[in-house]
């Protein structure tokens, strides 16, 4: 029982991120592919929680939703504007 | 406990379509996002492996290559950036100074 939810939980997760994953290299605007990005390391850190290492889990949202995620969007919106100025 | 080999499907899943952007995209910034997501079916492998075995060894060895992920992407950004105001834009086609 316990191990029917277990794989339910994993398949729903997993293909939530494979979804995200696609999302980063098919979508048109490099912003939306950001967005794609912390939807897909946030559900990577789903799965780290159900392999129970918590503690991973804790430094994926810090480090990367936090970190790395705000410094990509940082880039995006620095470039996108001035490109529709200069184009 | 949801089997290794599950852990292993999702994370060649997510490394090809890592692979799929860096080939197929020509925003600089969407190879950065690409790589990140390379970087983190790896680091899916690792904890997964960790689980199985019994051993920590992997979930560190994660820890490491997130610090490691996170000064590439810091370094990575100067790079785009630079090659933005040089080139007008961040299409990686178009920045040919050290091409042949």
């Amino acid at each position: 029982m316990s191990s029917t939810l277990e794989l339910a939980a994993f398949a729903l997760f997993a293909l939530t991120t494979v979804g995200f994953s696609l999302g980063v290299v098919l979508a048109k605007e490099a912003w939306h592919s950001a967005l794609s990005l912390g939807g897909a390391l946030f559900t990577v850190a789903i799965h780290y929680v159900m392999l129970d290492a918590e503690f991973v889990a804790a430094m994926q949202v810090l480090v990367y939703v936090g970190g790395v995620l705000v410094l990509l969007a940082f880039a995006v919106m620095l470039t996108e504007g001035e490109q529709e100025v200069a184009a | 406990m949801v089997p290794l080999e599950y852990y292993l499907v999702l994370s060649a899943a997510v490394f090809c379509i890592g692979v799929f952007g860096v080939l197929a995209r020509r925003n600089a910034l969407i190879f950065l996002m690409s790589v990140e997501l390379m970087l983190n079916a790896a680091n899916l492998v690792f904890v997964a492996a960790s689980g199985q075995y019994g051993t920590i060894s992997g979930q560190v060895f994660s820890l490491f290559t997130m610090a490691l992920a996170a000064a590439e992407v810091a370094v990575g950004i100067g790079i785009v950036l630079v090659v933005y105001r040089k080139f007008k834009g961040v299409d990686v086609t178009k920045a040919t100074a050290m091409r042949w």
